[in-house]
């Protein structure tokens, strides 16, 4: 309790919950509709836009934003206009994205500050400035959703039949996977743009082995975002460990744990 | 009902890839009609009820499905694929998967007729008690069940069903065409099924398909056109031999 009286620790626990908001009810989507590797090709692309926040001179989170949805976008039209088998289009998109972000990092002058908190994450250096943005970008995911989540559901269950019944799936699609770009970007300063969709992934995972009612998905995987995070958080810093990787960890314990007692 | 012309087609080509799936095919579904389409594998009887929902446009040609484009008219449209591809971990009950189906547009919300028509659906198939299972925990033949509620749920005017009773048991295909029975007063049937010999006992048209357009007309001519089609007499089709019907057409 002691700890909260520090401003940096009370950062990382609102951080905790905004970035469990995100995990909980787009990470629900990425676990059911299935595209993981989508939303993984969509945060290592966001490193170029970390990489041109250097360049800019810029908080990298802002160029962050416009980068995703334009790879979210990209990765969509690759996959579904230029018919390119999904893997492939996420192998192309992934790495394009991940090279912008060293290219304009080397044009930037000088070292590049913090840039180890974007790739792996740092949970204990989150200003007041990036938790605005992550409570501005979790309202926008949540009030999409609320407005599209039939269509949303429809869509992950079975793209064919959501056409028939007059839903426009590929707009939706498209739509999906923007918000799965701006999750990206509330969860990069937690574990970073390269284990980004292990917030994505897990605390779905986890509580889809409790729960069959999307609803209830939603809520079950946001506590268990919350409640792993924070737990990932005290052992990082108790143990000295960084905190991302730590983050995840705790994740995967808890996923392992939870599988074997249910089998 | 008056007997009004609900889908047309004419000289409709649907090319996918290099070859022809469908060539220069006229059809004409009326209000009233409980129509079943036959052909051999590849025929193109898939291709022709996607077309009818709008899910594919073709090349050349003029659909109209209720006076309309395709995809405006289907919203009129209950439509059971032969194929579902969905996660069976997927997170939704039987009830909620029937009523995924009731969506109306944007921003339309869930009513209480919505369940209705949910509960409705579901006791005409007999699902009512597995309403609360996950959509996964169910055997083939209990799923094909749940997909025709959620095409009847829609209350169409138009019923598309592609090999409906593939999976299902002897005791519930009679049951399945008692329901059709009970349903064709109200709206119009198109069934693509290789039972011959038990629909030709229900429908009142048949359209024969292989890529082009046989035969479309009452059951009692349909027989010739079905031999030349399948490269062998009815009687084998009609008892059901299917690998007969396919061997003699691999051999063609």
């Amino acid at each position: 309790m002691e700890l909260l009286k520090y401003e940096f620790i009370r950062h990382a626990l609102y951080a905790s919950v905004l970035i469990s908001v995100a995990c909980g009810v787009i990470g629900t989507y990425v676990v059911i509709k299935r595209i993981t590797f989508i939303s993984g090709g969509i945060s290592h692309a966001s490193l170029g836009g970390i990489g041109l926040g250097y360049l800019l001179g810029v908080n990298p989170i802002v160029t962050a934003i416009p980068f995703s949805l334009l790879s979210a976008v990209c990765i969509g039209i690759i996959n579904r206009r230029l018919k390119v088998a999904e893997d492939t289009a996420i192998g192309i998109l992934w790495t394009v994205g991940i090279s912008l972000g060293i290219i304009f990092i080397d044009l930037s002058p000088g070292y590049a500050p913090d840039l180890m908190s974007y790739l792996f994450g740092n949970i204990l250096t989150v200003p007041t400035g990036e938790l605005v943005v992550m409570l501005v970008l979790d309202l926008i995911i949540i009030s999409t959703v609320g407005i599209f989540h039939r269509e949303f559901l429809a869509i992950s269950f079975d793209e064919e039949y959501s056409s028939a019944i007059g839903i426009s799936t590929e707009r939706l699609y498209f739509l999906l996977l923007c918000l799965i770009a701006l999750s990206v970007v509330v969860l990069i300063k937690a574990v970073g743009v390269i284990m980004v969709i292990a917030l994505l992934t897990i605390p779905a995972a986890i509580s889809k082995r409790f729960t069959y009612n999307i609803g209830k998905l939603f809520l079950l995987s946001t506590l268990t975002g919350v409640c792993c995070t924070v737990a990932g958080l005290w052992v990082s810093y108790m143990l000295d460990l960084a905190s991302g990787a730590t983050i995840v960890l705790v994740l995967g314990t808890v996923f392992l744990t939870v599988s074997l007692v249910k089998n | 009902m008056t007997n009004t012309e609900i889908v047309s087609l004419k000289g409709v080509t649907v090319i996918i890839g290099e070859s022809a799936v469908l060539e220069d095919v006229d059809l004409s579904i009326d209000q009233n009609d409980f129509a079943a389409v036959i052909g051999p594998n590849g025929s193109g009887k898939t291709t022709l009820l996607k077309v009818m929902l709008g899910l594919l446009t073709p090349g050349v040609g003029d659909v109209k499905v209720f006076g309309t484009k395709a995809a405006k008219g289907r919203k009129h449209i209950g439509y059971l694929p032969q194929h579902s591809s969905f996660d069976p971990g997927f997170p939704i009950s039987v009830f909620d998967t029937v009523l995924m189906s009731r969506y109306r547009g944007f921003m339309t919300r869930i009513s209480a007729r919505d369940r209705t028509a949910v509960e409705w659906a579901l006791e005409k198939v007999g699902m009512v008690e597995l309403a609360n299972r996950q959509i996964g925990s169910l055997s083939d033949g209990q799923m094909q069940r749940v997909f025709l509620a959620r095409a009847i749920v829609r209350e169409p005017k138009l019923l598309l069903l592609d090999e409906p009773t593939a999976s299902i048991d002897p005791e519930m295909q009679n049951s399945f065409y008692e329901l059709l029975e009970e349903l064709k007063s109200k709206m119009a049937i198109v069934m693509v099924s290789h039972d011959v010999g038990v629909v030709f006992a229900h429908v009142n048209k048949v359209v024969c398909l292989n890529r082009k357009l046989f035969y479309h007309g009452p059951a009692e001519g349909a027989a010739d056109v079905i031999e030349e089609m399948y490269h062998c007499p009815i009687d084998l089709i009609a008892h059901g031999i299917p690998h007969r019907v396919l061997h003699k057409h691999k051999q063609r």
